[in-house]
């Protein structure tokens, strides 16, 4: 190796060094939740994001550097106690996953309103560090690095002194160990957990600050990446372990940069979330883990009520398609068609996603992924290997279900909170894969004139025509999906949602049964990914991104979970209902996370769920 | 010649951390006998059980079912060869109905169950076609697993399409030792069937297990209350502190020193029969 190239390689080095550390950083907010309030906290990207405004905001009015970090991370603190309030606290006593939505649903509020107030544009942080560089043997170090570093470091040596020395750091770890027994020795939950998400979001918040100096550009939208990063490193050490979630920090970071420095910039987010998976299928608790005894009388079904209650009578049903089939007819204006024709494709959507959520408990989050895929094939089909609508339409839903299933493989061995991570990384994996196959699938620049479909020597380029196409495909797949859940699968699978240990003792095998369901839904999602991308025309790799993987989970628990009128309902309403009010394009997922917090309060079950 | 054992657990051990749950365990079960497994609390038969039935892999020894090693096989496999088990606490699958519950519990005889893609595509196929031959063996099964609770009379078979979670603890138990044997399990392993049950209904459960007795069902029974001990079992495995302190016949069984010492500390009481059940409930 010439000197040249080791150079390089320490600096790839430092650079993941000092990457991991802010990494770390988030990292040990999430595990420090996990570890008390046992639940991920899906807003922690976005107190990231506003930390990281925060300290744009105090360093452009001249404050200096020294005095922005505390004041951030104050912030942080401040907010971390309203999230605490507002996601967490309502929701004590509900199934584990309803403040795990919740905090999804006051991140989605967080992003739109940074949005709205500082606008979509990236800004760029004040230049107030020096650029000073310092050379030690072949490594070189910028004054910025220091900062970073040291940053990150007295940090993590505050929060390990008090943690194990302060009466609140030995409140937390009292409530971490076993929460009952410490309520009863007077540890009033509320505050230790409020204590933990202040901390955590200080933290949070900091690492905000850090990427803001090293990137030097922050954006509204950076704090779901980041969030997921933080999930990563957690679950590359091991959750639940603040030391093991640093040193997944620090791997990941260190691997990235490595990465960035062999396969190019744009590979930096598919490297990883490769991590994730592939952590995930060697190690499913963490590379610094130890081996725990199974646990194998602790309940799984820790999933929202299953809503089977309300049924549509057949008749009904009937009438209600009808007349949905006839609204072309009777002079409705093409601008509704098109309104309705999406409403249907979401409601595919949202009816493939609650199949596996509602009849599997498998909480799919980057379900989207799945769409990117069915489009692609479906495009790619259609425009490079000369294939008619209906044979690209149904490869691309065969494609979907294999190639997701295969995906999913490692994700599905896992259960609950791991489980509703890794789903979330296969959603970006796709995606970003599908950025970085540029010789297939032209990259950033997307795919345009995918061709309208054609059926029966017809083209079908109008708007009453793709409206009747896509609710024929929904009612179709709905009643293949109804029978599905009706069947011998059907109830294995829900067997296997409610007690997994059981299941396993009666001969059920959940890997078997967890994918089967996962590549059925993903059949359909791939469907209405095809439909999607003949419709719009144009397809880019960012077409379906998390936004809409969380939208879906929105209108699926809308609806009610495991209920495919719910799912129906549930799109109808989130995607006719700001069309209706017209409502700016920027409160949308403002008032998406308020709907979702107020359902989760409110009705859990759902508008259609029973109990 | 003693016939061959259906059930074989050899050298058993597990350690959680520092605590040896289970050391150096032994056992044997021939075709239509039934063990039972008593010992205070903690001494480790319920861990026993998960090793039995996999739901736990042993640190060392190995379970044979009809002479085959099946140390290797997680609890699923163990299904399919017919080692099927009940909970200590009651697992039924709560927003199922009972009858669904039953038709899980005969999952491993349908021809969907097996191994690979064949079992897969069937299982799809009955999934979308549901019709004709595809949905027959599901009438059958149904057929054939609705007069396992017949015994148990109005408390559950008027409502067997209602969801588990609305039926009484004890009769969740009953609903749950029907699902075991919906899979017509070659050893049937029951972790205290008769827990929560008043005496009256505890008797009732001897009768089902004596039945089930007759009909030749081999079985291993982790119980506390002494009259189904000497009622139902043809042996009895004491356990303590992980370990197998005696084993013998039931009569003979509570006039053992050793087990009268585990059961109430270090001094035997004379005529300690009577005094093995509440020293333990």
């Amino acid at each position: 190796m010439t000197s040249a190239t080791l150079s390089l390689w320490l600096d790839q080095a430092v650079n993941g060094l000092v990457l991991g550390n802010i990494y770390a950083l988030l990292a040990a907010g999430l595990a420090l939740i996990f570890g008390v309030a046992e639940l991920i906290n899906f807003a922690h990207g976005s107190v990231y994001m506003v930390g990281a405004y925060l300290g744009w905001f105090l360093l452009a009015h001249g404050a200096p550097l020294w005095a922005a970090l505390p004041l951030a991370a104050l912030g942080g603190a401040a907010l971390g106690v309203l999230l605490e309030r507002v996601a967490v606290r309502p929701f004590r006593n509900s199934a584990r996953i309803a403040p795990l939505l919740a905090t999804l649903g006051v991140g989605m509020i967080l992003d739109s309103l940074a949005e709205r107030i500082f606008t979509p544009t990236p800004k760029s942080f004040p230049p107030v560090l020096p650029v000073l560089r310092f050379h030690l043997g072949g490594v070189s170090l910028g004054f910025l690095d220091l900062v970073i570093l040291g940053t990150s470091l007295v940090c993590a040596g505050s929060l390990f002194a008090l943690l194990k020395w302060s009466r609140t750091g030995r409140a937390l770890r009292a409530a971490a160990l076993d929460p009952e027994a410490a309520q009863q020795m007077g540890v009033r939950v509320d505050r230790v957990n409020a204590a933990a998400f202040a901390l955590a979001s200080a933290l949070g918040a900091l690492a905000g600050v850090l990427i803001g100096l090293y990137y030097n550009q922050i954006s509204p939208s950076m704090g779901f990446q980041a969030g997921l990063k933080g999930f990563t490193a957690c679950v590359l050490g091991g959750l639940g372990s603040l030391p093991a979630a640093m040193a997944g920090g620090l791997a990941l970071g260190l691997g990235e940069s490595f990465g960035v420095a062999v396969f190019g910039a744009s590979s930096r987010n598919l490297i990883a979330f490769s991590f994730l998976l592939l952590a995930l299928f060697l190690r499913p608790d963490g590379l610094f883990a130890r081996r725990r005894p199974a646990a194998p009388e602790v309940l799984t079904g820790s999933f929202l009520p299953q809503a089977s209650g309300l049924r549509v009578p057949r008749k009904l049903a009937l009438a209600l398609a009808g007349a949905a089939f006839l609204l072309p007819l009777l002079n409705a204006s093409p601008y509704l068609l098109q309104v309705l024709t999406i409403a249907w494709l979401s409601a595919l959507f949202a009816a493939s996603l609650t199949l596996v959520a509602g009849t599997a408990g498998v909480m799919s989050m980057g379900h989207a992924g799945l769409l990117t895929l069915g489009g692609y094939a479906s495009a790619l089909l259609t425009l490079k290997a000369g294939f008619g609508f209906p044979a690209a339409l149904l490869s691309a839903g065969l494609l979907t279900a294999l190639l997701g299933s295969l995906l999913a493989l490692p994700a599905l061995r896992l259960q609950g909170h791991t489980l509703a991570i890794a789903t979330l990384g296969i959603g970006e994996i796709i995606n970003q894969g599908v950025l970085n196959a540029d010789a297939l699938t032209q990259g950033a620049m997307g795919l345009s004139g995918i061709p309208a479909p054609r059926l029966f020597g017809i083209d079908i380029t109008s708007a009453r025509g793709f409206y009747w196409l896509s609710l024929t495909v929904l009612a179709g797949s709905c009643l293949v999906m109804a029978a599905v859940m009706g069947s011998p699968l059907g109830r294995t699978v829900r067997a296997l949602r409610e007690d997994a240990t059981a299941a396993r003792a009666m001969g059920i095998r959940p890997l078997r049964y967890r994918m089967l369901v996962y590549g059925i839904s993903a059949f359909f999602a791939g469907l209405a990914g095809s439909l999607f991308a003949h419709l719009y025309t144009y397809l880019s790799y960012d077409s379906f991104g998390a936004n809409l993987s969380i939208l879906g989970l929105t209108m699926v628990i809308l609806g009610g979970l495991g209920n495919l009128w719910g799912a129906v309902l549930g799109a109808l309403t989130l995607s006719g209902l700001p069309e209706a009010l017209r409502f700016a394009a920027l409160y949308r997922s403002l008032a998406y996370g308020l709907i979702l917090l107020v359902v989760l309060r409110v009705r859990p079950q759902g508008l259609l769920g029973g109990r | 010649m003693t016939p061959s054992p259906m059930l074989q657990g050899e050298g058993l051990a597990i350690s959680f951390g520092g605590l040896r749950a289970v050391q150096e365990l032994n056992l044997a079960v021939a075709p239509g006998q039934t063990l039972a497994i008593i010992g205070p609390n903690g001494a480790g038969k319920t861990t026993l059980f998960n090793l039995l039935a996999g739901t736990l892999r042993p640190d060392a020894g190995q379970v044979l079912l009809d002479g085959r090693d099946i140390s290797r096989l997680g609890p699923e496999g163990r299904a399919e060869l017919g080692l099927v088990r009940t909970f200590q606490h009651g697992r039924t699958f709560a927003n199922l109905t009972a009858r669904e519950n039953l038709l899980l519990g005969a999952h491993v005889r349908r021809r969907a169950s097996r191994a690979g893609l064949p079992g897969l595509l069937w299982e799809l196929a009955e999934a979308l076609f549901p019709f004709g031959a595809l949905r027959r063996e599901e009438a059958r099964l149904g057929a054939e697993t609705e007069p396992l609770v017949a015994p148990f009379g109005e408390r559950i078979v008027p409502r067997l399409d209602r969801p588990a979670y609305s039926f009484s603890y004890a009769n969740r138990r009953r609903i749950e030792i029907a699902r075991a044997l919906a899979a017509r399990p070659r050893v049937l392993l029951l972790d205290e069937p008769t827990a929560g049950m008043n005496p009256a209904e505890t008797l009732e459960m001897i009768h089902y297990l004596q039945e089930l007795k007759r009909q030749g069902q081999t079985m291993v029974i982790i119980e506390h209350k002494l009259p189904l001990v000497t009622q139902v079992a043809d042996l009895v495995l004491v356990m303590d502190e992980g370990r197998r302190i005696a084993q013998d016949l039931p009569h003979r069984i509570a006039h053992d020193p050793q087990v009268i010492a585990a059961y109430l500390g270090t001094h035997p009481v004379p005529g300690g029969t009577h005094e093995l059940t509440p020293a333990v409930s």
